[in-house]
């Protein structure tokens, strides 16, 4: 139900409404036409509005193909490396966007994946982990048997589109390299009202992500925030059952931080913890000097904040090619947000120094 | 019976804090004990009325306080907490996500003042009585040295 002053902007503009399906209509032709892949996301659009409008369902997320997509999740300044060195000549001032379609339309599907697969379902992104039991291999004959039997259908051998809802819904399965299987999950998030051609819209953001297994340790790897992370709780549960395996969420608290703080050379940039004193403070928040090398082993540091409950984190270190990446550890919710985009092999990194002090 | 560490560390608090409430951790660390038994002992002042419970939602991503809730409040966890102004992004509240901290109540801090009242009239007695013994001790030396000096 809408509230009634929207109700009545939505009668002013006399705005036609789809009831099925609540995403407007694309205006944008003429863009369309200057930008070739951007017409194909309209048609694919308008495709899917139709097949909405018939009940069938639909993921927007999943519309285009999936390398645009997640491609999207590069900086500006890795699409810019990854046009380079493909011999593509990006333009100083392009856009993700423009780098993006100059990579699409500039490389065969095979070249492009070949050259962006580091970084297609890492980049900047939150990472919670999962391990059923005590970290004992998973097959991938029995994992993929037990999505058969949750799914109703083989996800390795088809992109399924369920109904979207609040709780994320497995699209895809993909058996990827070193030992990892790539689940892409679609979940409906919030509905928004937009404004746009003196209309007032209803807009579901629906959005989808990865969960990447890790078949030798038995570890899931939800590649998204922590609201999706626990909407996932459920499937994680379901999954374990089939299986026949406990699924449990890996903590991430001091011993854990300090290791990662020690395996990866790192610095701590920033800090945020709980001040549990008699204080009007809440928190309490830190960031280092630029000429402190380490707020870690301040002994200032210590004295001020040592007796906070920690929150967060922020480490520096220097990522696999020797690039400075920069990660939040969120401890309250156990898991890391790559605050710089990510490679796959700079998630392996962190994963592997977690993975030496997880219980 | 004397008060342990715990109680010693509220009554300390109570007789010199703002008002603010303190959490069980912190008391741990005054009192030099485990946060799980600072928090048993909490739990009984807060039974015992010396204590005010006061439980808040902490955002896991910011540690923001977000609500308080009072006792007898329904605490939703389980359900999704959306920020009224997208301030903080949506999370599914946990029970770890609430925070129980704790503030004198006024007759804890009546208690304290009449017993601090207590202890500096006992101490101002004592120095007097110390004072007027000196006093005493030191004539008397002054007597017997002025008998000695006299012979």
């Amino acid at each position: 139900m809408l509230p009634s002053t929207v109700d009545a902007a939505i009668t002013t503009y006399a705005c036609v409404t789809h009831p099925q399906d609540p995403r407007p209509a694309l205006p944008p032709v003429r863009m369309s036409r200057r930008f070739p892949m951007l017409a194909r996301i309209h048609a694919d659009y308008e495709l899917t509005r139709t097949i909405q409008a018939t009940g069938i369902g639909y993921s927007r997320a999943m519309l285009l193909s999936k390398a645009p997509v997640q491609l999207l999740n590069l900086s500006v300044g890795q699409l810019s490396r990854i046009a380079s060195q493909q011999g593509l000549s990006p333009d100083g001032a392009a856009t993700k966007i423009d780098l993006t379609r100059l990579l699409v339309e500039g490389l065969e599907p095979a070249a492009l994946r070949a050259a962006a697969d580091d970084y297609l379902y890492a980049g900047k992104t939150s990472v919670t982990w999962v391990r059923f039991d005590e970290g004992a291999p998973v097959a991938l004959s029995a994992l993929k048997s037990a999505l058969t039997t949750m799914c109703g259908a083989d996800p390795f051998a088809s992109e399924m589109r369920p109904e979207l809802d609040g709780t994320p819904r497995l699209l895809h399965a993909l058996s990827w390299h070193n030992g990892k299987v790539v689940l892409t999950f679609a979940v409906r998030g919030q509905v928004r009202l937009v404004f746009q051609g003196y209309e007032l819209r209803e807009v579901s953001e629906d959005f989808s992500f990865q969960v990447i297994v890790r078949l030798a340790d038995g570890v899931l790897e939800i590649r998204s925030g922590h609201l999706y992370a626990q909407r996932l709780q459920a499937f994680m549960a379901e999954l374990g059952a089939a299986l026949g395996r406990t699924p449990t969420r890996l903590p991430i608290e001091q011993a854990q931080f300090d290791a990662l703080h020690a395996a990866l050379n790192a610095s701590l940039r920033d800090y945020t913890g709980l001040d549990g004193s008699p204080s009007p403070y809440q928190t309490r928040s830190v960031s280092k000097k630029q000429t402190c090398p380490d707020l870690a082993v301040e002994p200032a540091f210590q004295q001020d904040y040592g007796s906070l409950e920690p929150v967060s984190g922020d480490l520096i270190f220097a990522g696999p090619e020797g690039e400075e990446m920069a990660i939040l550890v969120a401890i309250r919710t156990s898991s890391v947000y790559f605050r710089s985009a990510a490679s796959e092999a700079t998630i392996d990194l962190v994963y592997s120094a977690l993975k030496e002090v997880w219980p | 019976m004397m008060p342990g560490p715990v109680e010693r560390v509220v009554e300390r608090l109570a007789a010199d804090q703002d008002g603010y409430p303190f959490a069980a951790s912190y008391v741990a660390k005054l009192a030099g004990v485990g946060v799980d038994a600072a928090y048993t002992e909490l739990e009984q002042l807060a039974t015992r009325k010396d204590l005010e419970r006061h439980f808040e939602l902490i955002s896991p991503n910011t540690g923001r306080a977000l609500v308080e809730y009072r006792l007898g409040d329904k605490i939703p966890v389980g359900e999704q907490y959306d920020h009224p102004d997208d301030q903080e992004e949506p999370f599914v509240i946990g029970k770890e996500d609430i925070s129980v901290s704790f503030s004198p109540t006024a007759k804890l801090r009546n208690r304290v003042q009449q017993k601090k009242k207590r202890t500096t009239l006992s101490a101002l007695l004592l120095s007097a009585l110390l004072s007027s013994g000196v006093r005493r001790i030191r004539s008397q030396r002054r007597h017997t040295s002025s008998t000695t000096m006299g012979l």
